[in-house]
């Protein structure tokens, strides 16, 4: 709506010395701007919508014709990507893991504070069958022994020599001269 | 001769006839809404850029206008907000520049590179002297004088009250009358 007489009156009140400039703007504008400018921007919009005989719903004009290239283009494009970008994939597996594992940690921790909290008798009966065991553990390799004794009797008989020619036939350093070439 | 607002919506509103609703509307609203956020940006390049960043936030929310609101009235708030977002960013793009020792260009100075720039032309030294008055009293001015929007119309479109506009007007005008007598 425009006001262009009541705003005249107004700015000559207000400001009654002055000479006000027309309208019009000075700044240059390319040519044939506006005549394009509708189609620019319905171009900018995305595609037309068409309506469906008999469905209530409505698509792109078009939408079927482009469909099949669309795809084509979009399945090669995945394809693309899945053999270029093995590491990409290892990154998102660990992303669906890591949630699953963080839920299964909280999980036995809760599930082990509620034992420790709830059945007390319990964990003394477990620390109790550990002291137990360890006690067997003593038994077994005491001195008195029968068992104890057969095994030192046994070790007696081997020789340095023989013990060190063992170490060195079955120990390896291959960990150590591992090259990360050799997965090329 | 353009259609009446309500036809243009009753048109965007028909799925058959919804492309032709909004080329109307485009084609009705471009030159006030160009001239508008011309005004703010002055560069014709992100003039031409705001202009097609609002006219796509209209295509999207053309659903959802209630048809009481003013649709001029609704577009120019989109144009306003989008205008100030704009300067908003180029003033903090203005900011690394500076940190980069790369002195950002004002709207005086871009007004200055206009082929058709002549300091001596009235309509000049009242667009030189608009780019000093603080935002808001810009804003305001450009509605009032230029739009020559009622004072009812341009608080819709800023949210302020009509009391506040018109303080503002006057400061703006007041200023500009300065301003214009050394100039």
């Amino acid at each position: 709506m425009r006001h262009s007489s009541e705003i005249e009156q107004e700015i000559k009140e207000l400001a009654p010395g002055i000479t006000w400039p027309g309208k019009e703007m000075p700044f240059h504008v390319p040519a044939d701007y506006f005549d394009q400018l509708a189609e620019r921007i319905s171009a900018l919009k995305g595609p037309s919508t068409e309506v469906i005989e008999g469905q209530p719903f409505t698509m792109p004009a078009g939408y079927f014709d482009r469909l099949p290239e669309q795809m084509l283009n979009r399945v090669k494009a995945t394809a693309a990507e899945k053999n270029t970008s093995s590491g990409t994939v290892i990154s998102l597996l660990w992303k669906r893991v890591i949630p699953y594992a963080v839920a299964a940690m909280l999980g036995g921790l809760l599930v082990t504070g509620a034992f420790i909290f709830t059945d007390k008798r319990s964990v003394l009966d477990q620390n109790r069958s550990a002291q137990l065991d360890v006690t067997a553990a003593h038994t077994v390799l005491s001195p008195d022994n029968d068992l104890y004794k057969d095994i030192s009797r046994k070790m007696q008989t081997i020789s340095d020599e023989e013990i060190s020619r063992y170490l060195e036939e079955n120990t390896t350093t291959d960990a150590l001269d591992w090259q990360p070439e050799e997965l090329n | 001769m353009h259609p009446e607002d309500s036809i243009l919506l009753q048109w965007y509103h028909a799925p058959a006839t919804r492309d032709k609703g909004f080329t109307a509307l485009v084609t009705k609203y471009q030159q006030p809404l160009y001239w508008h956020i011309r005004r703010m940006v002055i560069n014709h390049a992100d003039a031409d850029d705001v202009l097609q960043n609002v006219f796509l936030k209209v295509w999207k929310g053309l659903t959802n206008f209630r048809e009481e609101s003013n649709l001029y009235t609704w577009l120019y708030r989109i144009a306003t907000n989008e205008s100030l977002s704009f300067l908003e960013r180029e003033k903090r793009r203005g900011i690394v520049n500076m940190d980069d020792e790369v002195v950002g260009t004002t709207a005086q100075q871009q007004m200055k590179a206009d082929p058709h720039f002549d300091e001596k032309k009235l309509e000049w030294k009242l667009q030189l002297a608009i780019q000093q008055l603080p935002e808001k009293q810009r804003v305001v001015f450009n509605l009032r004088y230029f739009d020559e929007m009622g004072y009812r119309e341009m608080s819709e479109v800023l949210q302020t009250s009509e009391g506040a506009l018109k303080a503002s007007y006057h400061h703006a005008v007041k200023k500009l009358e300065e301003m214009l007598r050394e100039s």
